[in-house]
């Protein structure tokens, strides 16, 4: 039944989603192609004209990427709103499904068309970037972490080639932990808006708002814990500080990725924990505690 | 016949409100096609939405075929809402896919076949469908399973006097003599040609289930009479 509850989830959004994809890329190549022209035609009226086209291009860029996420999240959580809340409810309740495969037909073909956007974010990103900031962002001389502090940033081509893939990976599970706890996140705010009679579409947006409030709370408390610790061991951030500094550069670099790959582990943790909490959540409140309208 | 339909005490409240059904006690066996009739706010929707395993009960049971209402149930109960719950945005013929994709006792060739009598076009998105046309492709879906207990809540409500009497045809022609058919509708004179029983509610409990032939015979008048004596104003 998974299989068939994602197939029809992943064909409804899909009409507004493969459009709205399909244009951010198509958008992407012409921008590349206007880029290329814009040397030649840039020729006779001076530098003036390629700048201009470049800055309008990266505004551009950035807008298109933020409407296509913003888009992406919206259609996603409308569909699942008519989906659950709406009269099509009716219809979803009576089919021979349980309530869990229900949410997780949704959330697997949400954490997709999410996986998707990213993908089509980046691709037309590197499209429609001028050169020079495309290397600045996707280059090996990338800033991918800053610890501040008078320590020297930690660039791509820092990373030592095994670390790469590590590193790709642990981004990759932070995103899909990320991913599953926003979507579910967003879900379980729908169902308890859903559990009152009136204006639920305003109270699920009030509720995403303080479940979001409250969550990061405790994350920022929860990570602060071991960071803590780790502090109070090596005797006070002034003597975390000094001796971080005092470390030769490849020392600095590895102690960092450690921090990182700490982090990065706490976040998917965090994520997983609070992901199975509004997982349980929505099931008990469309399983047990159905509002239809 | 078997018991397809039981309600042992069932009580139902919404938040904040009195209870909509007050330890109601109702059985309804196969074979038959029984009228659910009633005032508004009788209870007629909130006990079929119980049955279909649309709410939970706050007391008592409710049974359909012996089990309490869950995934099992909901692969027997063939639900047609009073409303409007098909995606607008898809096709009759993709709505007919739909069913076949997730109910097992959906008769591919027969909903194609209704769809075709009633001159709707397959390829023809809801959404552009008069409201009529909706609820006929909606009447069609729920009868073209096999059930064994068919939910009707308004099934005549929105269609013209001349499609009024199709849709009743297709009922009576298209469930399965063991199936039980419940048809909740305040058009009473229209339906109680193809009554078999009467359940009467009011206040949330059944006042009188009976017969119909039984229910003419000793009062001496059609349902839709009785309906006015019981519950007049």
């Amino acid at each position: 039944m998974l299989g068939k509850v994602f197939k029809y989830e992943t064909k409804a959004a899909g009409r507004y989603l493969v459009p709205a994809f399909g244009l951010c890329l198509g958008l992407g190549l012409i921008m590349l192609v206007v880029q290329l022209v814009a040397p030649v035609i840039g020729g006779h009226y001076g530098m003036a004209f390629t700048t201009i086209l470049q800055a309008v291009t990266s505004s551009l860029a950035s807008l298109l990427v933020v409407a296509l996420v913003l888009g992406t999240i919206g259609v996603l959580l409308v569909r699942f709103y008519q989906a659950f809340n709406g009269t099509e409810g009716y219809l979803t309740f009576t089919l021979p499904v349980r309530t869990g495969t229900h949410l997780w037909g949704r959330i697997l073909s949400g954490a997709m068309f999410c996986v998707v956007c990213s993908l089509i974010a980046l691709v037309s990103m590197l499209l429609m970037l001028p050169s020079e900031a495309r290397k600045e962002l996707f280059g090996q001389n990338a800033v991918l972490m800053d610890m501040g502090f008078g320590t020297t940033p930690i660039t791509m081509g820092d990373i030592p080639g095994g670390l790469k893939l590590l590193v790709g990976l642990g981004l990759l599970l932070v995103l899909v932990f990320g991913l599953l706890s926003s979507l579910l996140q967003a879900y379980a705010a729908v169902a308890i808006g859903g559990q009152f009679g009136q204006h639920r579409i305003l109270l699920s947006v009030v509720f995403y708002f303080l479940l979001n409030t409250v969550e990061s709370i405790l994350t920022l408390v929860i990570s602060a814990i071991p960071v803590g610790i780790y502090m109070g061991a090596q005797g006070g951030i002034e003597a975390l500080v000094s001796g971080f500094a005092a470390l030769p550069p490849a020392e600095q670099i590895q102690q960092m990725l450690m921090v990182w790959g700490g982090a990065l582990a706490m976040m998917c943790l965090i994520s997983l924990v609070f992901a199975v909490v509004h997982f349980l959540l929505c099931r008990w409140l469309y399983g047990k505690r159905l509002n239809l309208v | 016949m078997e018991t397809i339909l039981k309600c042992s005490g069932l009580t139902k409240r919404y938040s904040g409100s009195l209870p909509v059904l007050r330890e109601l006690n109702l059985s309804l066996q196969g074979g038959k096609i029984a009228g659910l009739l009633g005032p508004n706010g009788s209870g007629k929707t909130t006990l079929i939405k119980l049955a279909a395993g649309l709410l939970t009960p706050d007391g008592g049971a409710i049974e359909i075929d012996g089990q309490a209402p869950g995934i099992e149930t909901k692969a027997k109960v063939s639900y047609l809402p009073e409303r409007d719950t098909l995606p607008g945005w898809m096709r009759a013929g993709e709505n007919v896919a739909y069913y076949a994709d997730f109910f097992e006792d959906f008769d591919r060739a027969k909903a194609g076949e209704m769809l075709r009598e009633l001159g709707i076009d397959p390829a023809m998105r809801l959404r552009t469908m008069s409201k009529g046309t909706r609820e006929k492709v909606q009447l069609i879906l729920a009868m073209s399973r096999k059930a064994r207990l068919y939910l009707l809540d308004e099934p005549i409500g929105g269609v013209d006097p001349a499609a009024r009497d199709y849709i009743l045809t297709t009922i009576i022609q298209n469930y399965s003599e063991e199936a039980a058919v419940v048809i909740s509708t305040h058009l009473i004179a229209d339906v109680e040609k193809v009554l078999d029983e009467a359940i009467f509610l009011s206040g949330g409990q059944v006042a009188l289930q009976m017969g119909v032939d039984e229910l003419r015979e000793e009062r001496g008048m059609g349902v839709d009479a009785v309906f006015r004596e019981v519950f007049r104003c």
